[in-house]
């Protein structure tokens, strides 16, 4: 993830319409996911993702008050979504649903790691459970904090600290994983 | 391998979200497990294995862009009724949560408000310790729930004087205006009033960094950064202070040259007056002493703020070198 979020910030604030570009393009996966995780359907999903960076762009204004973007994009997401929900009446609960969940893919820009662990790691990940996957990808991905993981998807912090230990737990002790040199460490 | 609190500490440590005594229970827990600990350096790299999703990408990211990009050019666009309605149920709840969330916790923030009485000033101590003295029309704003636990933050607006208490584990983060000054235990003033073309910083003692924009600044006790916000600028100017004849700093005298006075009998004024002017009062008679005063004496000399409180009450007085008589 970028680390120049409050340069991004900055500039949408005084209106700059590539840098709110930049940060649809950092956020959107992610927000999609966790919308998709909470409503169970694309459409919907897709439109309160939308909701979230018009409602953003319309009140670019009030941004310098926000002083961390990231989670708030977040967390306005679990809040529309759970509009979306009520209005719609579906489900009062989250539940995570395993077909909307992404598969995961090796990112080109960083090769640090062999190509061969990272192939290992990414297939290990997606065996892992659908909530626990989420949960880890929130937490190591997107480095949301445990307590804000546990808001946005309702559960306790015990859980987030839970689910990413047997994330990492599992990972580790994957076949194959042990046998392959490492080239990342420093 | 069993001990499952292991991972769970490790998966806390890598991503940052450790405390101290947890970090020592996770070292002793290695300690035992020499199995564990090999895994630990796979863990490291496992969580610095970039991953990307693939859900997301394609169709669905561009569909929402359209929808988004739609509301940039609002005059250009005649947006579809239906996205237009949403988009004002979303802005509702983000305006209705807005104010809450600058300063957000997982619990229900509370925004704490304190002021300064128009004209005069106040000493605040805040939940963490730090003190904080508010000269006049100043308000300070901060979330009540978590300040102290999870964060320092708070927002200024006007001039106040910090003595931050220390605690190396949550900085102190104050918000003037678009100036951010970051904390660790310090002494130091700001003045940010609205109306002010720039925001004004002078460090006593210890050591803070104020950010404006993309630039952060480190200053060193005694010396004063201007960010100028009106117009805006990015340029800084930093310069070292001198101390006045009396040994203090203009910048903070303002912690010293007010008097303030609310409801006071002229008793209790006298006494403060005497401390203030190094005098003593005396009173022809009792009934004087009962007479009420509000005001505030800044920089006037005696005579003048006995001049100022006859304009409310009646009274005669008499200044004879250090003392000082109150009649009818």
């Amino acid at each position: 993830m970028r680390d120049d979020i409050p340069e991004l910030q900055n500039k949408v604030y005084n209106g700059d319409t590539q840098a709110f570009k930049e940060l649809y393009d950092c956020f959107c996966a992610s927000l999609l996911q966790l919308a998709m995780a909470m409503v169970h359907n694309r459409e919907m999903a897709e439109e309160i993702v939308a909701d979230v960076f018009i409602a953003v762009w319309n009140k670019r204004k009030s941004l310098p008050q926000v002083t961390n973007l990231k989670w708030y994009l977040y967390a306005a997401t679990r809040n529309i979504a759970l509009n979306y929900l009520r209005k719609y009446a579906h489900k009062k609960t989250l539940q995570l649903d395993e077909s909307y969940l992404p598969d995961y893919e090796i990112n080109p820009e960083a090769q640090l790691i062999s190509n061969e662990m990272v192939r290992h790691i990414n297939k290990a990940i997606g065996e892992l459970p659908p909530q626990c996957r989420l949960i880890f990808k929130l937490v190591k991905e997107d480095g949301l904090k445990y307590r804000e993981v546990a808001v946005l998807l309702n559960i306790s912090i015990k859980t987030v600290e839970n689910q990413v230990g047997i994330a990492l737990k599992k990972l580790t002790q994957m076949k194959g994983i042990l046998t392959i040199p490492l080239t990342g460490n420093h | 391998m069993s001990n499952d609190r292991i991972w769970i500490l490790l998966g806390k440590q890598l991503s940052g979200d450790i405390s101290p005594a947890e970090l020592l229970e996770l070292e002793a827990l290695l300690k035992d497990d020499p199995e564990a600990a090999a895994s630990r350096e796979l863990a490291g790299s496992i969580w610095q294995t970039p991953v990307q999703e693939v859900a997301a990408t394609g169709s669905s990211k561009e569909r929402i862009w359209e929808a988004v990009d739609q509301q940039l050019h609002p005059r250009r666009h005649r947006a579809i009724i239906r996205r237009l309605v949403a988009a004002a149920a979303a802005a509702a709840v983000l305006a209705a949560a807005w104010t809450g969330w600058q300063l957000m916790g997982p619990t229900a923030p509370v925004l704490q408000q304190l002021s300064s009485a128009p004209g005069g000033k106040s000493r605040i101590v805040l939940p963490d310790g730090s003190i904080v003295w508010l000269n006049a029309n100043t308000q300070l704003k901060y979330e009540k729930n978590s300040f102290g636990k999870q964060h320092r933050e708070i927002t200024l607006t006007g001039e106040a004087f910090f003595d931050i208490a220390k605690n190396d584990g949550i900085p102190f983060i104050i918000h003037a205006g678009k100036v951010n000054i970051r904390v660790l235990g310090t002494a130091f003033n700001v003045k940010a009033y609205e109306g002010d073309s720039a925001v004004f910083t002078t460090l006593v003692r210890g050591k803070i960094a104020v950010s404006f924009q993309e630039k952060t600044v480190v200053l060193q006790p005694e010396e004063k950064l201007t960010v100028p916000v009106r117009p805006l600028a990015t340029a800084f100017q930093q310069k070292r202070l001198q101390k006045d004849s009396s040994g203090q700093l203009a910048e903070i005298s303002w912690l010293n040259n007010k008097l303030a006075f609310d409801n006071n009998t002229f008793g209790e004024l006298a006494a403060k007056m005497s401390q203030w002017y190094g005098v003593s009062f005396h009173f022809e008679s009792a009934s004087l002493e009962q007479l009420r005063f509000s005001g505030i004496i800044d920089t006037e000399s005696i005579e003048e703020a006995l001049k100022m409180l006859q304009m409310s009450r009646p009274f005669n007085y008499q200044i004879n070198g250090k003392e000082v008589r109150i009649s009818n």
